[in-house]
């Protein structure tokens, strides 16, 4: 399995496209009010640069202003508001077919790659493997109190399943984002120096309130729907996510096995996560369908979609866990969330982190 | 909204001088239809390439540092026009120049405060003048201005200020110069601004008796890369860091001290040096060293690893071009690097003599009734034929809202 990071053929379409647009930015630079990715064009387009490369071959040319690390640094700053393009005095049917978002959007698609099937195969394995190994009296079988769960899925199986493709995904999100930032860094291996410290608040700030979808004062026709939705399902995701911590400290800490009441503190983070990410992913992918983007969007679809199944199966199984319904939809919510981890690391759900290092860079940059 | 002639004000143009003229016809109480010439994707004239506009101010405001009181900058004004500018006319154009960015603001423009270079006599649009163009069209769309795209008017009567099958009671000139016209007369030169400048509305009106204003030969020039599209290049083709190398002629030799040429200005005064260069064309040649001092620009260099190489490719005399590089001394050090330049034209400098109520004076003195100018057709009364950095966008909004209110107070009473 080839990394999506590696250079090939299909990379450099996009990239040369993104290179030449950023220089008609950097040169024009009407939009540098507008976000990060448009001020990182402008202070790229005039700081002195060397301009002449030599290819090996003896022979020189002009450097292109923006190296490819550039490019992946801007492409995972740009957020995609719009607010360029309806801008832009160079947008189509202008010869200079400007689309800075859209040609973007073309190299931050680079970076992953869903797997939809992988996702699929791993559902359909947990139900199969569930339904083989689990006796079918045991399944279908009203459980109650604590270790119901457990009853139809040994605590276990459960850890080691979700916790093995778990760890194997942080870790290569985390190779990745490294390779990605060393990137971006451009050889400058003094980045974490005082100013790394001073712009992590900043990055913060920038990545938990969507600032650049402002599009600097000329807010876009969607961009407070679209923070709305995303603030919905990133803040229910990690609602989701401290639902699972609390839940392993009860367990291990305290003893107190799964299922927990309704007003305890796991299924409540849960509950309020869980409609929050299944209101922030149909919102928008109802945003993205209505908005009519210029580019392909599948993946995006693909993402919203596992993270729908992921919270709506897990509300399903809150819902009805008291019913002889549990056994299969614990078997579903685990195979839906199963198939997100495994495919996490090579799909954009990535962009968290890519985008939280670009954003990182910039405050270091803004402070500098 | 009707099919029939509904328009009380007929404004003819689509940038920012027919969107001020319109929504404040509007705003006055007028039924407004607006006539641009320019389908919705390219609307806005040259406004659309634009970016700031140049207020007076006692004082520092929210959008506007420093100082720049209303006496300096008809100073400005006259120096730039050599005087030849409308005295009387300039001062009611500099006085309402300081509530300008309040009321485009109220009108929908956001204008840029940070990350600007330092300017105390400019407001900045964010995003740039196409941002602005969108902004008002949505006012004027939202305030109920009929706006017809595509629409290009061939002529008005002055007597009637009738336009093909409108019969308005006032019509509002403000389609710009005539800058497309100019590039179709002489070829060698690129239009920077709008292909829809054609100017047909200008000559009708003085083929009918306006008073003329400014030189029908002149243009506010700017030296542009010779690969720049023939109209609508706007910012970015223009060339510039003529002080890190040597300028030189079709043959290869230097006219004028590239390091004397400097200022804001410098763009204007290449403009003017190569327009008046028997070709009409220059080169301008770096080397490794001026390549890397030059700004960036949107074309790629031609390239040749010794100057005579160079000379063959930019079609110009080997001999006289390294005899140009040892006298400028600044280009020695290989590989060259080669821009094809030039000039761009961004608007003409022949206008319509207007009162100071925006309404077109006849050759005999007497103002028109119900015809009324405003932005780059009458622009050469406050400018001469000079510019002034972010001027025409003001002439634009100064003179379109006196023109939209006086128009809707002719059509109303």
């Amino acid at each position: 399995m080839r990394s999506p990071d590696a250079p090939s053929p299909e990379r450099l379409a996009p990239l040369a496209e993104a290179g030449r647009v950023a220089t008609i930015c950097a040169v024009c630079n009407y939009c540098n009010g507008f976000c990060e990715a448009m001020r990182a064009i402008e202070q790229r387009g005039q700081s002195p640069r060397p301009s002449i490369a030599d290819n090996g071959a003896g022979k020189t040319g002009v450097a292109p202003a923006f190296s490819d690390g550039d490019i992946a640094y801007i492409a995972h700053l740009c957020h995609n508001c719009g607010n360029c393009l309806t801008s832009c005095q160079y947008a189509p049917p202008h010869v200079f077919a400007v689309d800075a978002p859209k040609a973007l959007a073309d190299v931050r698609a680079l970076s992953w790659r869903e797997r939809p099937w992988l996702a699929l195969a791993i559902f359909v394995a947990v139900m199969v493997l569930t339904v083989a190994l689990v006796p079918w009296g045991m399944l279908t079988a009203r459980h109650a109190g604590e270790g119901a769960f457990y009853a139809v899925i040994p605590w276990a199986t459960m850890t080691a399943a979700t916790l093995a493709p778990f760890l194997f995904g942080i870790a290569l999100v985390g190779i990745r984002v490294t390779r990605f930032w060393r990137a971006i860094s451009g050889g400058d291996d003094a980045p974490m120096a005082g100013s790394a410290w001073r712009a992590i608040p900043l990055a913060i700030r920038d990545a938990a309130t969507l600032r650049n979808l402002e599009g600097g004062g000329i807010p876009c026709e969607q961009s407070a729907a679209r923070r709305f939705f995303h603030h919905a399902l990133a803040y229910g995701f990690l609602l989701c996510f401290a639902a699972t911590c609390t839940a392993t400290v009860y367990h291990h800490g305290f003893g107190w096995l799964a299922p927990y009441p309704l007003l305890s503190l796991p299924v409540i983070l849960g509950t309020v996560g869980g409609v929050g990410m299944v209101i922030g992913a149909a919102g928008l992918a109802g945003v993205r369908t209505g908005g009519g983007a210029a580019f392909d969007t599948t993946g995006d679809f693909i993402l919203l979609t596992q993270l729908f199944a992921v919270a709506a199966s897990g509300l399903a199984l809150l819902a009805l866990r008291d019913t002889p319904a549990m056994g299969v939809l614990l078997a579903v919510h685990l195979g839906t969330v199963l198939g997100f981890f495994a495919t996490l690391p090579f799909g954009r759900f990535a962009h968290a982190p890519y985008r939280a290092a670009a954003l990182l860079k910039a405050a270091m940059e803004r402070r500098r | 909204m009707t099919g029939a002639n509904p328009e009380q004000v007929l404004v003819i143009g689509g940038g920012l001088a027919a969107l001020a003229a319109a929504i404040s016809a509007r705003r006055a109480g007028a039924r407004v239809t607006m006539l641009e010439a320019a389908p919705r994707e390219l609307r806005g004239g040259n406004t659309r390439h634009s970016r700031n506009l140049r207020i007076a101010h006692d004082g520092p405001t929210a959008r506007i540092p420093g100082i720049y009181r209303e006496e300096e900058y008809l100073a400005d004004l006259a120096k730039a026009s050599d005087g030849r500018n409308d005295a009387h006319l300039s001062q009611r154009f500099v006085h309402a120049s300081t509530d300008l960015p309040d009321w485009l603001a109220a009108q929908g423009v956001v204008f840029q405060t940070r990350g600007i270079p330092y300017s105390r006599k400019t407001a900045f649009f964010l995003g740039g003048g196409t941002a602005a163009v969108n902004a008002l069209y949505a006012t004027a769309e939202r305030v109920g201005v009929r706006i017809l795209y595509d629409a290009q008017a061939d002529g008005v009567d002055l007597e009637t200020g009738a336009a093909g099958p409108f019969r308005p009671r006032a019509t509002v000139l403000a389609c710009g110069g005539a800058q497309a016209a100019m590039q179709a007369a002489s070829p060698r030169l690129i239009n920077r601004g709008t292909p829809y400048a054609l100017g047909e509305i200008l000559r009708a009106a003085l083929a009918q008796g306006a008073q003329a204003v400014g030189d029908a030969d002149a243009a506010h020039l700017v030296a542009v890369d010779a690969r720049s599209p023939s109209a609508d290049g706007g910012i970015v083709t223009r060339v510039d860091g003529m002080e890190y190398g040597m300028a030189v002629d079709a043959r290869g030799a230097r006219f004028t001290d590239e390091t004397a040429v400097t200022g804001p200005t410098r763009y204007a005064t290449w403009g003017r040096l190569i327009a008046a260069l028997p070709e009409q064309r220059a080169t301008l040649v770096l080397d490794a060293d001026g390549i890397d001092r030059a700004p960036l620009s949107v074309f790629p260099p031609l390239e040749a690893p010794t100057l005579a190489d160079l000379a063959a490719r930019i079609g110009a005399d080997a001999a006289t071009l390294e005899a140009s590089a040892r006298e400028a001394g600044r280009v020695t050090r290989p590989p060259f690097f080669a821009f094809p330049i030039r000039p761009g034209i961004t608007f003409t400098c022949q206008g319509l003599r207007v009162d100071e109520t925006a309404r077109v004076i006849r050759g005999d003195g007497s103002p028109c009734a119900n015809i009324f100018a405003a932005g780059m057709i009458m622009a050469p009364n406050i400018l001469g034929t000079g510019y002034v950095a972010g001027g025409g966008m003001t002439v634009g909004a100064v003179f379109g809202r006196i023109a939209g209110e006086e128009a809707a107070c002719h059509a109303l009473a």
